[in-house]
């Protein structure tokens, strides 16, 4: 005891530290009660420390095997947790950046031909095996097997080989210059152990289903069939242990049942549609989030039937639409009118000042009757040759707000004379008429990574042009754009691309919706993303108890 | 007895032969496609190499050769969706559909004999009336919107029952936890059956009570007791059977909006999503257990009534 110590710090002191116990035995009692009344497979967390259990809903049973279809998007979500990819994607300063995963840098050579990725130290699979080149020249391989019926063949299509240079260096060769390659690797392209697949059927490895291994921060634990699959925490995770003690990815089919789960507290984050809004706002313990996405929902135009021709044509169908009222009357506000196919979050690739189509039904009008379709005798347009100006428009059922713009779209196009017929039809059905080119016009969307190359959708040859679109001028700008190695001419390039393409009226485009979320507020630290890549970034989030 | 049974069990399997068959050309005719296919990021050349390697593109019964060779030794495939043994598949979903439609036959059974008998002893009295009435009620009432309704009560605002699922999720097996979280979908399910078999019971009694054997029993001085449980209700069971026995195929299948509202794993929603997903093998693979079901319970039926009435005899 020190001399000039007064007996009131010591009768501090002491009190002092019969608070901290005090706090010690309240934290023990709580994670006590924890165990005993939440039947928690994971050990609670004491009070104070950042973990827990965080509970999201999938509509269907996960298969955790990222090389194949089906490839489903709960296949893709249950995919971020377990495995890595070797780039992935950050929302920075209302942008979406690519940074490094797996890959820790990589390099390109002056044509844009040859990349060469450098992996981090320290990956290792959940069994402890490291990961090295060899997985990465496995996983690009077999998704380049014709053999092998690998969901994200496309995106890889551009490689035509994967050399080991060492156990930590990848070098890629492709087929034709090509500048977004580290994009597009952040794209699902989820690396898979050569160790344990080797040698297996890659089209049904049965037992790597079962127990599938990645390198990611979450490792499996169990899959109950129709019920929930569990991953928990990789503490040895690279990128740092996560917080959380694990996930839990409960199978909920129903829209509705979705909903009341999340509400009774039985799970913490949903997605939801527009018209489920009303019955989550102002509920206590519950927050709506408007999460960015990189996505544009548009009207497909079928260019292989010849009134489609002129773009005049075209240009009128975007005119009779009132994007604005669409953005504030059907999506309740939530969301942008689209000026083009390059979503606002890809950043500087983003051109806004492109031509865009105000409301106006007399501009569409004149411009129809420029390209000769008037108005007849019984008020349907027709053209010199008395054909009849039919539009057949398609959506898929199920999703009530694009049904509600498809609707209205119907009778801005009736008060022009169009003779439209809907064609509102079960998903498969309305994927198949897609494809097989059956509709006049057609309502759908695109949810694509943070890449400002159009060539899959927009080339003439490109086997993903669903609209069978074909403009010479803008293939060639396609091909510069994306064999460009310097980024601001490339950038430049984008922004003509842009202008080109709202000049010419391709698909119309209508608007960027952000992506729904319903979230229990005890959830921290999730990113405000799209949950495709809010995935990505688990180990930053933890549950207050 | 024997050869009777042996000739229904060859008819079964004809039966069973000719269900394949046109399930097989209903769902590969069907438009759209496997879902797994229709994965709007795949591009037309992939789409065309992954039917060829899946032996899509073969003629229609160069497929269902393919298949009928494989399941007659017991290999039905994989699901298209999960990869997961279409045997595997069904296997667990049965029991689990077996087990809601089970439990709600055999309480409406419970509750509907007796409701029936007294509607007909009562018949056109009050009582009789009332329970007419909630008959109606349970007739009329939307599966989808009791069970919604239920869960928004019980689950969302009481927090006393679980909003969905067969088990809480890690905790140790208990019986008391299955029982919970059957008790919504189960009370949906009989609601929804009560109102038939009361309704039946009762014009099967009806009849039954007006048969010379009853007036005879009354005239021999019996109790109403004796004369209703031993002699009127042993007739008003055929009927009775016939019903049981037109459940029990429904009773495998018929459950997909019960099951989807209350996320409970079973056959129906299988039946449902494989369709709607194009799941070839699981489409035939549910279909041939739902066909199985519907033969073995109509044989069990025949059977019964073998037991239940001496006039008939089988064979």
């Amino acid at each position: 005891m020190k001399s000039d110590e007064r007996p009131a710090d010591r009768r501090h002191s002491t009190m002092r530290v019969s608070r901290r116990e005090l706090l010690r035995l309240a934290a023990l009692a709580g994670a006590g009660v924890g165990l005993a009344g939440a039947f928690d497979p994971f050990p609670a967390h004491a009070a104070g420390t950042r973990g827990g259990v965080w509970r999201m809903a999938i509509p269907g049973n996960p298969t955790a095997y990222p090389i194949t279809i089906p490839g489903k998007l709960v296949d893709i979500l249950v995919d971020k947790t377990l495995f890595s990819t070797l780039v992935k994607y950050e929302l920075r300063g209302g942008a979406i950046l690519v940074v490094p995963d797996l890959a820790e840098s990589w390099t390109a050579n002056a044509s844009l031909t040859e990349y060469t990725f450098k992996l981090r130290r320290g990956a290792r699979w959940h069994d402890g095996q490291p990961v090295t080149a060899d997985d990465v020249k496995f996983t690009i391989d077999a998704q380049l097997n014709p053999k092998v019926n690998a969901g994200m063949a496309g995106v890889v299509s551009a490689i035509s080989q994967v050399t080991v240079v060492d156990a930590a260096t990848v070098r890629m060769t492709l087929k034709a210059p090509y500048a977004s390659l580290p994009v597009m690797l952040g794209y699902n392209i989820a690396i898979v152990p050569k160790h344990l697949l080797d040698g297996q059927d890659l089209n049904q490895p049965v037992a790597f289903i079962q127990h599938p291994i990645g390198s990611g921060p979450f490792k499996f634990k169990a899959f109950a069939q129709d019920s929930h699959l569990e991953v928990e925490a990789n503490k040895k995770y690279y990128g740092g242990a996560p917080l959380l003690d694990g996930i839990v990815f409960k199978v909920i089919p129903d829209g509705n049942a979705r909903l009341a789960q999340l509400k009774s507290g039985d799970i913490d984050f949903t997605v939801i549609d527009p018209p489920q809004l009303a019955a989550v706002q102002g509920v206590p313990n519950l927050e709506v989030r408007r999460a960015p996405q990189v996505n544009y929902y548009f009207f497909a135009i079928n260019h292989e039937r010849p009134k489609f021709a002129d773009a005049r044509v075209r240009q009128a169908l975007s005119y009779a639409i009132d994007k604005q009222a669409i953005v504030k009357n059907i999506l309740k506000g939530d969301g942008r009118v689209a000026t083009g196919p390059i979503n606002p979050l890809l950043g500087p690739y983003y051109n806004a000042k492109v031509e865009v189509y105000p409301y106006s039904l007399e501009k569409a009008q004149s411009l129809l009757a420029e390209a000769g379709w008037r108005k007849g005798p019984d008020g349907v347009l027709a053209n010199a040759k008395g054909e009849k100006f039919t539009l057949l428009f398609n959506g898929p059922k199920g999703y009530p707000v694009m049904e509600q713009v498809i609707t209205y779209a119907q009778q801005q196009y009736q008060k022009l004379g169009a003779a439209v017929t809907l064609d509102i039809i079960d998903w498969p059905v309305h994927l198949k008429k897609y494809h097989d080119r059956e509709y006049d016009l057609l309502m759908e969307w695109w949810i694509t990574p943070p890449n400002a190359d159009l060539y899959d959708h927009y080339y003439s040859e490109s086997s993903n042009n669903w609209w069978s679109y074909k403009n010479a001028a803008l293939d060639r700008m396609l091909i510069a754009a994306r064999t460009e190695p310097d980024e601001k001419k490339r950038i430049a390039m984008y922004h003509d691309i842009q202008t080109v393409i709202a000049k010419d009226v391709p698909v119309i485009y209508l608007y960027y919706p952000p992506e729904l979320q319903a979230m229990n507020t005890r959830t921290q630290g999730l990113p405000l993303i799209g949950y495709r890549d809010a995935l990505t970034w688990m180990t930053k989030v933890w549950v207050r108890s | 007895m024997a050869g009777y049974v042996l000739r229904r069990l060859a008819q079964a399997i004809v039966l069973l032969w000719i269900v394949s068959v046109i399930t097989f050309v209903l769902i590969h005719t069907a438009p759209g496609g496997p879902a797994m296919l229709q994965n709007p990021d795949l591009g037309r050349e992939q789409i065309a190499r992954f039917r060829a390697n899946l032996g899509l593109d073969d003629p229609l019964p160069v497929q269902y050769v393919r298949w009928l060779r494989a399941a007659v030794r017991g290999d039905f495939g994989r699901s298209y969706n999960t990869v997961e043994p279409v045997l595997r598949l069904v296997g667990t979903r049965l029991p689990n559909t077996l087990l809601l439609t089970g439990a709600a036959l055999g309480l409406a059974i419970v509750f509907a004999i007796p409701l029936g008998v007294l509607s007909a002893t009562y018949r056109n009295t009050a009582v009789d009336r009332a329970i007419a009435g909630v008959s109606f009620m349970g007739i009329s009432t939307p599966v989808f919107w009791l069970g919604i309704v239920l869960i928004v009560v019980f689950s969302v605002q009481l927090k006393a029952l679980p909003a969905g699922g067969m088990y809480q999720i890690g905790a140790p097996f208990s019986v008391a936890d299955r029982l919970r979280h059957l008790l919504m979908p189960v009370f949906v399910l009989t609601i929804a059956n009560l109102a038939e078999v009361t309704r039946y019971t009762r014009s099967a009694m009806i009849g039954a009570l007006g048969e010379d054997y009853v007036r005879t029993a009354h005239a021999k001085g019996l109790p109403a007791a004796t004369v209703l449980f031993r002699h009127a209700l042993r007739n008003a069971l055929i009927p009775v059977i016939t019903i049981v026995g037109v459940y029990l195929p429904r009773a495998v299948s018929a459950t997909a909006i019960t099951e989807t509202v209350f996320s409970w794993p079973g056959m129906g929603q299988l039946a449902v999503q494989s369709a709607a997903t194009r799941d070839y093998p699981v489409v035939l693979g549910a279909t041939l257990a739902v066909a199985v079901f519907a033969v073995g319970s109509s044989l069990l039926t025949d059977l019964a009534y073998g037991y239940v009435d001496p006039r008939i005899r089988l064979g």
